[in-house]
């Protein structure tokens, strides 16, 4: 049987499942690699100017990676759907003030709102695809590699672990809501879940953390995990997105060789 | 010179908030290298709450000592690394994504390089009965499994102390037999929190009856927690 996940159970599944899910040329990269290349194309699609000639960079910038990065058809799809909910709402003010007459210039309006939605989907689907090409123990190796300190490789891969954990509470509690939920008593439990919800949440982010205290996950030497050295490959991947950022920088300051 | 106890609490008080009374009131025990001890007792009686305590996740009062080692905020972490630990809710202290390596960290943590850490822990894990659990991603393991992944964590470094927390719920019949097996089969002491006494019996000769916060019963008839509890045994 098919397990069909709905709601906040969804978006649990969706977040174990899209760690590790591209098997594009760079899942092959060394993971440091990985993450400081996916930061510096993120770099890119924040730098690049509002022009038609920006406009293309970060198209490209975030075509390219996303196809490098090999992200599954279901997580793009998926990504769509939450950058048209999150967005679509700006359309709509952009389209009333329009209307009510603060804005008087429709093109601005409309072009305001578009380079924000393309600048929105991009830092999205560049920021998705680099997790999809790192599982969790890659992030650690990555981590691990870079010189970041120890205390915030910890912290960052904590919140990875929690956000997982809350999520799945989440999704249980949303789970019994749907079946306890039905029929008369249905509203009361509704007004009664955020003082449920949030005990439950901190409840469980408690046990996950003593679960991690116990087992020693704060001493674990991160410097174990035994990290990949970088090859040409890995140096020549670096070399092409710095000149991406390069690219943009330029565009952006005006910049002329 | 004859060894010092596994696990030894000497009027220990525990309380989850100071405004409240305390949940174990002055408990004393000690628990021999390689003793079996079944902890029982109805829900809510502090079982939970002394395993946390033994491993430092509680404050208490009084005194806990490791294989003579007291527990301090300064010695928790070389302690803990005696001890095989199981959480009663298995999806709290699986944190990793992929089952194999969650079960290989005690062993990493102890110097194992990757391959054979890897490989002994896909060895407990098939000892478990979870084998198919290898490769595959904890959430998409049954809560059986999770157990049963969370149980390979605490045993594959074989610790010389198991504190094992309701180790048999969510197991199937021959799920509880395999383990039960296994545990018997291991030179560690254990001291396992449980109130299933048919599945404490087949593994502990010892049995602590914990009631109120206090041990009301500390002796070998696994009839005794039934008798207390009005369940005829059977």
């Amino acid at each position: 049987m098919r397990v069909v996940h709905r709601g906040a159970g969804r978006l649990a599944a969706a977040w174990v499942g899209v760690w590790g899910c591209g098997h594009g040329p760079v899942s092959k990269l060394a993971p440091q690699v990985r993450m400081v290349a996916g930061g510096m194309v993120l770099a890119a699609c924040l730098l690049t100017p509002a022009s038609s000639g920006g406009v293309g960079v970060l198209a490209v910038a975030m075509g390219g990676w996303v196809a490098a990065c090999g992200v599954p058809w279901r997580v793009l799809r998926a990504l769509v759907v939450m950058g048209g909910t999150a967005f679509m709402p700006l359309a709509l003010v952009a389209g009333a003030g329009v209307v009510m007459g603060h804005w008087p210039d429709l093109g601005l309006s409309l072009a305001l709102w578009g380079e924000l939605l393309l600048r929105g989907v991009a830092v999205a689907a560049v920021a998705t695809s680099t997790v999809a090409v790192l599982g969790v123990s890659e992030l650690r190796g990555g981590l691990a590699a870079l010189p970041v300190p120890r205390l915030v490789a910890l912290i960052v891969l904590q919140i990875v672990h929690q956000t997982g954990a809350l999520l799945e509470e989440t999704a249980r509690i949303a789970a019994a809501v749907a079946v306890r939920g039905a029929g008369r008593g249905g509203l009361r439990l509704l007004v009664s879940l955020p003082r449920v919800w949030l005990p439950r949440l901190l409840a469980r982010a408690e046990r996950v953390a003593n679960a991690m205290e116990v087992r020693g996950v704060s001493e674990y030497d991160l410097a174990r995990v035994g990290v990949r050295p970088a090859v040409l490959a890995d140096r020549v991947a670096l070399l092409a997105v710095a000149a991406l950022v390069g690219l943009a920088a330029a565009l952006r300051w005006g910049w002329t060789w | 010179m004859s060894d010092p106890p596994a696990l030894e609490l000497a009027d220990v008080t525990v309380g989850w908030r100071p405004s409240e009374p305390p949940v174990l009131r002055r408990v004393s025990f000690s628990l021999a290298a390689g003793e079996r001890v079944a902890l029982v007792g109805l829900n809510g009686s502090g079982k939970t709450t002394l395993l946390l305590a033994a491993v430092g996740v509680l404050p208490f009062a009084g005194a806990i000592r490791v294989a003579g080692t007291p527990l301090t905020p300064s010695t928790a972490a070389q302690v803990r690394r005696r001890i095989g630990f199981l959480f009663n809710v298995p999806e709290d202290q699986l944190l990793f994504s992929d089952a194999l390596e969650d079960t290989a960290l005690a062993l990493r943590q102890r110097g194992e390089g990757r391959q054979a850490a890897r490989h002994l822990a896909g060895a407990m894990l098939t000892a478990l009965g979870v084998g198919e659990a290898v490769g595959r991603s904890v959430a998409e393991l049954s809560h059986g499994q999770k157990q049963r992944v969370a149980l390979a964590g605490a045993l594959v470094a074989r610790p010389p102390l198991l504190l094992l927390d309701e180790p048999s719920a969510g197991l199937d019949p021959p799920g509880k037999l395999e383990l039960g097996r296994l545990l018997v089969s291991l030179d560690a002491a254990v001291l396992m929190a449980t109130h299933d006494v048919g599945f404490a019996a087949r593994v502990c000769r010892r049995f602590l009856l914990l009631e109120g916060g206090t041990i009301v019963y500390d002796g070998g008839d696994a009839r005794q927690p039934l008798r207390r509890w009005g369940v005829e045994p059977e």
